[in-house]
């Protein structure tokens, strides 16, 4: 389970990276599509890497009217971990330049293995009173 | 006083005895549709409760055909807690009439949401499951990416 798990953390950790650097490109090689998102309990649905990298310009300019500057990640835990699937428990801290937290939350991370790379395809967080899941549909069948 | 994880996981018991007993107005008593699955690494949706009756129909052939007789769950933790959304990683272990693991173990997560006076199962039973069964949709990677 430890190996399997490092593999995920990484994968999250390099996904963290590129949100605090704004890089969409960075941020969608480490994700699988279509990618899911619990939001409270609305489903939210970005059904291609093109969905989701193009609202992120419109992203960065909403957390920064939020006063966000950078998201902390406090702790990471793999709960459930299997060769193609791990589930990561993680509590993120939104923060502001002078680092005073104005949003933590709590949200579960769902990687997933396919053609030999791990990335996150299901998201459900905590996370409210906040910008987030910008250009997200509601999935429809 | 309300406790969320509390009730989360009587939902999810009173889900598992359901199923244990084959009962799926039992089980669909403990669900929020749409349901959501992540299998393998396809989602799989049911828009409503119909057709969910056939899905355990053959979900049953499927648990008799492996010598399946119950389900029992090893752990319960309630990872991540909020007033309507709890977050509940699972191990259960399926046994034969013998009592002994016939099958096999699964491991999955269970976010039962809380709607109105309780909690249900809405999203990610992370067991395998037939495909192609009755209200079931399927996104296929291939089709979106």
């Amino acid at each position: 389970m430890t190996d399997l798990a490092a593999k995920a953390i990484e994968t999250f950790k390099r996904w963290a990276a590129a949100f605090n650097a704004r890089d969409a490109d960075a941020m969608v090689a480490e994700m699988h599509f279509p990618h899911m998102r619990l939001a409270g309990t609305e489903f939210q649905i970005w059904k291609t890497s093109g969905d989701f990298h193009a609202v992120q310009d419109t992203m960065t300019e909403m957390l920064k009217s939020e006063g966000w500057h950078i998201t902390v990640t406090k702790s990471i835990e793999a709960v459930q971990a299997g060769p193609e699937k791990v589930h990561l428990v993680i509590r993120q801290s939104r923060q502001h330049a002078d680092g005073t937290e104005y949003n933590g939350f709590d949200t579960l991370w769902v990687f997933t293995k396919i053609g030999g790379r791990w990335g996150v395809q299901f998201r459900s967080s905590f996370l409210a009173n906040a910008v987030q899941a910008v250009g997200a549909a509601k999935p429809r069948f | 006083m309300s406790d969320p994880a509390r009730d989360a996981i009587e939902s999810f018991e009173r889900y598992l005895h359901a199923f244990n007993e084959r009962d799926v107005d039992g089980m669909l008593a403990e669900m929020h549709f749409p349901h959501m699955r992540l299998v393998d690494d396809d989602f799989q949706r049911w828009e409503t409760s119909e057709g969910m009756a056939a899905l355990e129909e053959n979900v049953t052939r499927a648990l008799k055909a492996e010598g399946w007789h119950t389900s029992k769950a090893i752990s319960i933790e309630p990872v991540q807690v909020g007033p309507a959304k709890v977050h509940l990683p699972i191990e259960c272990l399926a046994s034969g009439k013998t009592g002994r693991s016939t099958t096999h173990s699964t491991r999955s997560g269970y976010l039962p949401e809380l709607t109105g006076d309780g909690a249900s199962d809405s999203v990610l039973r992370s067991l395998k499951t037939q495909l192609d069964l009755p209200g079931l949709t399927i996104w296929l990677r291939g089709e979106n990416d």
